[in-house]
């Protein structure tokens, strides 16, 4: 008589917990709290005015970010004078004034007119330079593909009619549908069942 | 009209719903649509079961939206944004139309979430359903997913936040984390790879999964009532019915939709810049989020870890016959205390200001 036995296998479930092990131990690190800050006034320069569009009332970072930028003093890409005067009008709480100094010194074109604001000529700047390169490398890997930040823009919420007849509509929408779920809901509920169920129980 | 006139009126009348019939039968011998007339319990028709049925209808609301945004959404980082500010405010209707998008996909989370708790305190995912559970806590995944993704491809600061998050999950992964990481393809943007996973990948698996769910629903049929049990007294209604009130439900959540698309309709982030954290998440990543700022990055990795492992847990570990949630006292216990969880975990987010955390 031939017994069949299973015959001894890898344990197959080591060789993939094996495998698990293995990929896992690749991982690396990954920074929390903090990390490396660029110290490229370019880079910080353009944070900070990423800083005043999110986050105006945060002045400390935005202050902490445009005296890195100052740390910078070789830099050839921002004009660290118009930095300098960004930050003399933070101090003053002008932030308007202090974005447009900063756009001006990456040779952003400033979002508002300030008046005596000289920023250097645009196609000698590292931003037009940015752009035409960017014009011949796109974003790639994770970058954000921003030079400059712009404001979020808001949902248009004006009424016109054209939004009360869609309301309308969708309001029409929502009645027909609870009408016909009233219309459609099982004749007998779950209780009057329950009841059913105890009343033939007790006539057993 | 004659007696002769009368006659041949009622012929034509007869002759009528005759052809109507047959033109029925020619469809249903080839399409074999009365297979979805098979009785169900009655319970099924009410609003708690019909909750999987609706978030499948705020799918359908997804899809048919995200064609129309597709048209004029740009992948490329340098335009993502400003293509999405072009359609609010240059394309008829794209702004409503990205509100019933975005409404959508919140309603659908809820939904989904509605449809999963319902599950697990009327024990529906029991022997022989585990799998069709399993199938489930899978599509939840998913949504979370295209969430997420829907997020960051409208590339605003809270959309790159988000994906720098990611980012640095994938990190922790080490080489499960290859799909996120931006070396995969190093000469493309991981934009594009996101904008492929939110309009097909994601999309198609929660399909194909959709359609299992549903070929399981038929297979085992719908789940007993908890109280009640398989008893008899309970009337039977064909499947067709449970549909029909699907599709009235549908269609109050989707004229809601669409009266807060009317009325709170979405605005877009400034442009994104890297290296600053200054936005909160979308409100159902909140809880996540306060873990990340007590424990740092690794604090969404285990969090969210957790969560799944006791969702996949569920069916092998409540394995008793009983249903009704007042007799599965530890299961509830245990149900309530991660939904309670959440909630705390959220409110936290909500009072707190967004920590730096990204490198």
């Amino acid at each position: 008589m031939v017994h069949l036995t299973r015959s001894p296998h890898w344990p197959r479930w080591g060789v993939v917990l094996g495998v698990l092990v293995a990929v896992l131990a690749l991982a690396t690190p990954a920074s929390a709290h903090g990390g490396d800050e660029s110290s490229e006034a370019d880079v910080l320069v353009r944070q900070a005015i990423a800083l005043i569009v999110n986050t105006p009332n945060d002045t400390m970072t935005i202050e902490d970010k445009i005296a890195d930028a100052l740390r910078d003093k070789d830099s050839t890409t921002v004009d660290l004078k118009l930095v300098a005067k960004a930050k003399a009008e933070l101090a003053k709480g002008d932030i308007h004034r202090t974005r447009a100094y900063l756009e001006a010194s990456i040779g952003a074109r400033p979002h508002t007119d300030v008046g005596h604001l000289h920023p250097i000529r645009i196609t000698d700047s590292p931003l037009a330079k940015r752009e035409v390169q960017a014009a011949l490398d796109r974003a790639t890997g994770a970058e954000s593909g921003t030079n400059v930040a712009i404001e979020g823009l808001p949902a248009d919420r004006t009424h016109d009619s054209g939004t009360w007849l869609g309301l309308v509509a969708m309001i029409a929408i929502v009645i027909i549908g609870a009408t016909l779920s009233i219309r459609y809901r099982p004749p007998v509920a779950v209780r009057d069942v329950k009841a059913a169920d105890r009343d033939e129980e007790q006539g057993r | 009209m004659t007696v002769d006139e009368e006659q041949i009126e009622g012929t034509a009348n007869e002759a009528s719903p005759t052809r109507r019939r047959r033109a029925l039968d020619a469809v249903d011998e080839r399409l074999g649509v009365t297979a979805l007339q098979y009785p169900v319990p009655e319970h099924a028709n009410n609003l708690a079961w019909s909750l999987g049925g609706i978030t499948a209808a705020t799918l359908l609301i997804l899809i048919g939206t995200g064609i129309f945004l597709a048209q004029w959404y740009n992948p490329a980082p340098e335009q993502a944004n400003a293509s999405v500010r072009y359609l609010m405010t240059h394309v008829w209707g794209g702004q409503f139309i990205r509100g019933v998008h975005y409404w959508a996909a919140q309603v659908m989370y809820v939904l989904a979430a509605l449809h999963l708790l319902r599950i697990f305190f009327s024990g529906s995912f029991k022997r022989p359903r585990e799998a069709n559970w399993l199938i489930g806590v899978a599509m939840f995944a998913l949504i979370i997913g295209a969430i997420f993704t829907g997020t960051v491809v409208k590339w605003d600061q809270e959309g790159f936040e988000a994906l720098g998050h990611n980012l640095e999950i994938s990190r922790l992964l080490g080489g499960l984390g290859f799909w996120f990481s931006p070396k995969l393809a190093g000469d493309t943007s991981i934009l594009g790879r996101l904008y492929i996973a939110h309009i097909v990948i994601i999309p198609s698996l929660i399909l194909g999964l959709l359609a299992l769910h549903a070929m399981l629903v038929k297979r085992h049929g719908i789940s007993p009532h908890p109280v009640l049990g398989d008893t008899l007294a309970e009337p039977r209604e064909p499947f067709t019915h449970h549909l029909r009130r699907i599709g009235a439900f549908a269609l109050v959540v989707a004229g809601l939709i669409g009266i807060a698309a009317i009325l709170r309709p979405p605005g877009i982030g400034p442009t994104p810049v890297e290296g600053i954290e200054v936005t909160r998440p979308p409100w159902m990543f909140w809880w996540l989020f306060t873990l990340e700022n007590w424990v740092g990055l690794k604090g969404i990795l285990w969090g969210t870890a957790a969560l799944f492992a006791l969702l996949i847990a569920v069916p092998f570990v409540d394995r008793g016959p009983e249903r009704y949630w007042r007799r599965r006292p530890i299961a509830t216990a245990i149900g309530i205390v991660v939904i309670l969880l959440i909630v705390v975990l959220t409110v936290l987010m909500a009072i707190s200001t967004p920590a730096q955390h990204l490198a």
